[in-house]
């Protein structure tokens, strides 16, 4: 994708819509506007009088990105990780054995993880995430051997739809305890209460979180 | 031998066949007189010392004791007291830019001097930092290129692929080709790690500032961008 950081943000800008809560993906997303053909064509003419040519496929690629942290961004690998490297917020992902499906899950606090089926997992704080090892968490469980760890990134469009629709939590620290939004996000499905969705961006603003660690949590703890 | 070093050595020696012409004190600044003889500047100190021989065309006081000297069209630095020479005679003007002392030469390009330590920082460059980080690094601008230049005997990291350079006393850090942030250690190489290290030490997210150049990113533990540019 040949598209500057700035179009991105521009593209997002104008093409997509504040945090909702998708019924038919059961999922919260930054989905699109309603009108998003009409807006596309708009831009792209914009894009073209500026002697700049945008793909649809780039558009296509920006908005889901932009909108869903199931479409997994960039990743970084690593072969051993120590637990109190890893950031509150950050999104790791390891496979074990010969499962095919990853565990992907969010840090939450020190030492503890939402995993994205929305499961909870404390691990002791001088764990080392090792390739060839095998985890235990506080229950006792142990998984079989790891095979891959990586780091999810946020991709360029969810960066943007974060500082168009969360604001400026870059501002803050990020906090050491992020399961208040879990917590909001258990209480809209457990109450069946309509997604409070400012409620859901002013937290993750005043925490620190950003899109794609707002969206990991919030998607993970409504599925629990 | 260079033009000016023999044109410096013929007026030394007629400067010397002169004794018992008195040179003339011309102005005055601070502890100093510039005096002449025959159309040629010389310096003295207040008790009437000789600092510089009238074997000068051109005379300007700097700041930090310092003194801009000419012959025909070619300057040099000279410090002052000692009168001790600090650069060739190879520059067409001297001045000062965001408190930076900069001597211009005739084909346009520029050298950085720091006087804390009398050595010249960079030279080619079109900017560089106001102010060195707290690792003794500034940066410096070449086109739309950045390196960052040490102000301990101008060690030079250089970083082809750097489009932005910011003034951060926790390391030296540049913005790559591809629009994320990059740490780097004192030879140039890129280090994850260090990056990784430094944002979490910072909370998670790390404002970066260019202060001359006004610019502000703010960076997560990748070292993505995270504020509108």
């Amino acid at each position: 994708m040949a598209v500057s950081n700035a179009d991105i943000a521009e593209i997002v800008h104008n093409c997509c819509s504040p945090l909702a809560y998708d019924i038919e993906l059961h999922q919260f997303v930054f989905g699109t506007q309603p009108d998003l053909r009409l807006r596309v064509e708009r831009l792209r003419s914009a894009f073209a009088a500026q002697g700049r040519k945008v793909y649809s496929e780039d558009f296509n690629l920006i908005l889901r990105h932009a909108g869903s942290p199931g479409f997994q961004g960039p990743t970084v690998s690593v072969n051993n990780l120590a637990e109190s490297d890893v950031m509150t917020g950050e999104i790791i992902c390891m496979t074990f054995g010969s499962a095919e499906r990853p565990l992907m899950m969010v840090k939450m606090s020190a030492s503890e993880y939402l995993t994205r089926e929305g499961r909870r997992y404390c691990y002791g704080s001088g764990n080392t995430f090792r390739i060839g090892s095998r985890l235990i968490d506080s229950d006792g469980h142990e998984t079989p051997v790891i095979r891959s760890i990586e780091f999810i990134m946020p991709s360029q469009p969810m960066i943007a739809a974060g500082s168009e629709f969360i604001g400026n939590y870059y501002r803050l620290p990020v906090a050491d305890s992020l399961w208040e939004l879990a917590d909001i996000a258990d209480e809209i499905r457990s109450k069946g209460l309509p997604a409070h969705c400012h409620r859901l961006c002013r937290t993750a603003r005043s925490l620190g979180a950003g899109p794609l660690t707002l969206l990991s949590i919030i998607n993970a703890a409504h599925i629990s | 031998m260079t033009g000016i070093e023999e044109t410096l050595g013929r007026r030394t020696k007629e400067n010397e066949d002169l004794f018992f012409v008195k040179a003339v004190p011309v102005t005055q600044a601070g502890n100093y007189t510039i005096v002449r003889r025959r159309r040629l500047s010389g310096l003295t100190d207040s008790a009437g010392t000789e600092i510089l021989i009238p074997i000068y065309d051109g005379i300007e006081f700097l700041d930090d004791g310092m003194a801009f000297v000419t012959v025909g069209t070619e300057g040099a630095l000279f410090r002052l007291p000692s009168g001790k020479r600090l650069t060739e005679f190879r520059y067409s003007k001297a001045g000062y830019e965001n408190g930076l002392l900069v001597l211009f030469s005739s084909d346009g390009t520029r050298s950085y001097f720091n006087p804390d330590n009398d050595c010249c920082i960079c030279s080619g460059y079109d900017r560089v930092s106001s102010r060195p980080n707290a690792l003794g690094f500034r940066w410096a601008m070449r086109g739309r290129c950045f390196d960052y230049i040490s102000d301990n005997g101008g060690r030079k990291v250089s970083l082809p692929t750097v489009t932005m350079a910011y003034d951060c006393d926790e390391g030296l850090f540049g913005l790559g080709e591809f629009g994320t942030v990059k740490c780097f250690t004192d030879d140039g190489t890129e280090d994850f790690l260090k990056l990784r290290r430094i944002v979490i030490e910072n909370g998670g997210h790390l404002s970066l500032q260019n202060i001359d150049l006004a610019i502000e990113h703010i960076i997560d533990v990748y070292g993505n961008i995270l504020n509108p540019q």
